[in-house]
């Protein structure tokens, strides 16, 4: 679609102009994770002198670095966010895919209302919510585990995931389920081999929206799972922002490894995100 | 293998009845198509076949088997889609084996049934490759493939050939002619073109707006159509259709004839048994084949009871092999004349047509056929 507008001569101006917009807006999005970069390999002093300044033989240090690792517990925290997240993602697409394709494919008593509900999902945000998930969390007795947050995950990803698959899967030409029918092959068979497979690129899309907010967040961990046992990296970092003495050296150490796993989580996905799966399915 | 029985078989979409009260006879191993124009309910009435959707009331049986209320995955049926609807992230193989590992049958047997097939539909190079790699006609015979490995009772083609070009589509043609000799399965085959219905069918099954105007053998439906709906559907260039009115009975009134007036003109028109009165409408019908030029055919012999009418030539279309002659009658009413080679005639010239009687289609006022 967008290569058709670049490619006319007459929309050429158009396109660089678009081009500018996004490379002004990349350079703006990239800009603080690049200063927490720069200054995780510096010294204090270098970072308090000037923060702007790339790391010279005279400031650079990894002395963060070395704090971190030396500090056993950062690393419990990072294999429990990376627990949280991938097991949260996981229940995402799966449920996400199968309740997208029940309310695309099938017609069952509820099912308007299941959509309204899954809407209202995407309106409200889940924090507005923080105070009775609170006292559900503690009535089911999971305060402090990793699958409280793991469930309240789900339950914030779920309804965005419904509404791209449903949208995504209500476009898979309708004649691949009639021919899978025909061909004696079983609902549940039509929705592993056939729709999950060409729903991909969707699925993908999905993971890379639903990985970043959860990885990132704060809130949660800090309400439902402050104790050390279940801490992630984003709480575990707080241990280094003092109220008089702040580590600098250790917090953006720390925040730059952190944005490692979610890097390589969103390469993975995004090679998946390709269009024209579908070609040659049908005409 | 099996005949198919529908009785009585309605749909309805809402308030909206798209099948009205079909009842057919398919026998097994017959090669039935359903013929109509766009919109006539054919495509329905196969999916109603397959399962696809829901008979409203009716019913509907294979192999004497009364499969109503039956999921399309248990009619025993397997239909060729018009936009083939491969699996495009599977192999050719895969495409084949997909429904056949689902039934759980035996991997070499399976392998077996899928070369097999294969070879007779000459995608034994391309068994590896994805739909997208495949060209339409390919693809095509992909999905044809796909059917015939699951050995069902019936097939269902759903307007397989449509999104083909022109030549490929002859070819498909004589293929799936000779793949149904050799098969000799059951088929349904549902189409718009009437050339496809003309050579493939055993029987043809006419349809428009839901209901079935007639069924019978190509030429059957060729030489005597029921009404005036498969008298203008089959056959091309279209039949010619004249309005005609009728003339109060003389006394000595041979009863094999009507009086009627054509365009002003008195004529007499060959009629077995038809109790008329005066002033009713009638249609005359003539092929465009079976119409002469007097003085350009020299054999014609003119029978007393043939009709002979003035006209005058609008266009004139040469094919090489044939010419069409468009031309319109003193009342206005256009006639379309084949006539073999290449004709020499030109616009505005006024000639005289022969049409010989017992070549007459005549239909009654509500399009009945009456002769």
């Amino acid at each position: 679609m967008f290569s058709s507008l670049f490619n006319s001569s007459k929309n050429r101006g158009n396109s660089a102009f678009i081009h500018l917009f996004l490379l002004a807006y990349t350079l703006l999005a990239l800009f603080p994770v690049f200063l927490i970069i720069i200054n995780a390999f510096k010294t204090r002093k270098g970072i308090f002198n000037d923060p702007l300044a790339l790391p010279t033989s005279a400031t650079f240090s990894t002395k963060g670095f070395e704090k971190v690792m030396a500090n056993s517990d950062f690393f419990h925290y990072f294999s429990n966010s990376l627990i949280i997240t991938l097991g949260a993602l996981f229940f995402i697409l799966l449920l996400g895919a199968m309740i997208a394709w029940a309310l695309s494919e099938y017609k069952f008593f509820g099912s308007s209302f299941m959509r309204f509900f899954m809407a209202i999902g995407i309106i409200v945000p889940i924090r507005l919510g923080s105070v009775s998930i609170l006292e559900t969390i503690v009535s089911l007795d999971l305060v402090n585990t990793k699958t409280a947050l793991i469930l309240v995950y789900i339950a914030q990803g779920l309804p965005m995931a419904v509404f791209i698959l449903s949208e995504f899967m209500a476009q898979i030409p309708k004649e691949l389920k009639e021919a899978a029918r025909c061909d004696d092959v079983s609902e549940y068979k039509i929705f592993f081999q056939i729709i999950l497979p060409l729903t991909r690129p969707a699925i993908a899309t999905v993971a890379v929206f639903s990985i970043i907010p959860i990885w990132n967040d704060l809130w949660f961990p800090l309400i439902l799972a402050p104790g050390e046992e279940a801490r992630t990296v984003t709480l575990g970092v707080q241990q280094f922002i003092g109220q008089y003495v702040t580590d600098w050296n250790s917090v953006l150490a720390s925040l730059t490894l952190a944005v490692v796993p979610v890097l390589i989580l969103y390469m993975i996905f995004s090679k998946h995100i390709i269009r024209g799966l579908t070609a040659g399915a049908v005409k | 293998m099996a005949s198919v029985s529908l009785k009585n078989i309605h749909k309805s979409f809402g308030k909206i009845e798209v099948i009205k009260d079909v009842s057919l006879e398919i026998e097994s191993g017959e090669f039935v198509v359903f013929v109509g124009p766009s919109g006539c309910g054919k495509s329905t009435l196969l999916r109603l076949i397959c399962g696809l959707e829901e008979i409203t009331s009716g019913v509907l049986e294979i192999g004497n088997e009364n499969v109503t209320s039956l999921s399309p995955r248990q009619r025993g049926i397997a239909m060729v889609f018009q936009s083939y609807a491969l699996y495009p992230h599977m192999t050719v193989y895969k495409n084949m084996a997909f429904g056949l590992k689902t039934a759980g049958e035996d991997k070499s047997k399976i392998d077996q049934k899928i070369r097999d097939a294969a070879k007779v539909l000459q995608l034994d190079q391309l068994l590896n490759r994805r739909p997208a790699e495949l060209s339409g006609g390919q693809r095509q015979r992909v999905a044809i493939g796909r059917a015939i490995v699951r050995e069902p009772r019936v097939f269902l083609f759903d307007e397989p050939l449509s999104n083909l070009d022109a030549s490929l589509r002859i070819q498909m043609r004589i293929e799936i002619s000779r793949l149904h000799e050799s098969l000799d399965c059951t088929t349904i085959y549902v189409t718009h073109d009437q050339v496809e219905a003309m050579t493939l069918a055993d029987k043809i099954v006419v349809l428009s707006e839901g209901k079935v105007e007639q069924v019978g053998t190509p030429m059957s439906l060729y030489n005597e159509p029921a009404n005036l709906f498969v008298a203008k559907f089959i056959g091309a260039p279209a039949m010619n259709l004249i309005q005609a009115h009728t003339k109060a009975p003389l006394e000595d009134n041979e009863p094999r004839y009507i009086n009627a007036e054509i365009s002003g003109k008195s004529v007499r028109l060959p009629c077995l048994s038809y109790n008329y009165k005066d002033n009713q409408n009638l249609t005359v019908g003539i092929r465009p084949e079976h119409i002469n030029i007097l003085g350009e055919d020299q054999k014609t012999q003119i029978l007393e009871e043939d009709l002979q009418l003035p006209v005058v030539i609008d266009l004139v279309e040469r094919l090489g092999d044939v010419s069409y002659l468009y031309i319109h009658m003193e009342d206005g009413t256009p006639v379309v004349v084949t006539v073999s080679g290449q004709s020499k005639l030109n616009i505005d010239k006024k000639i005289n047509l022969h049409i010989p009687a017992t070549k007459i289609h005549l239909f009654n006022e509500s399009g009945e056929r009456i002769m």
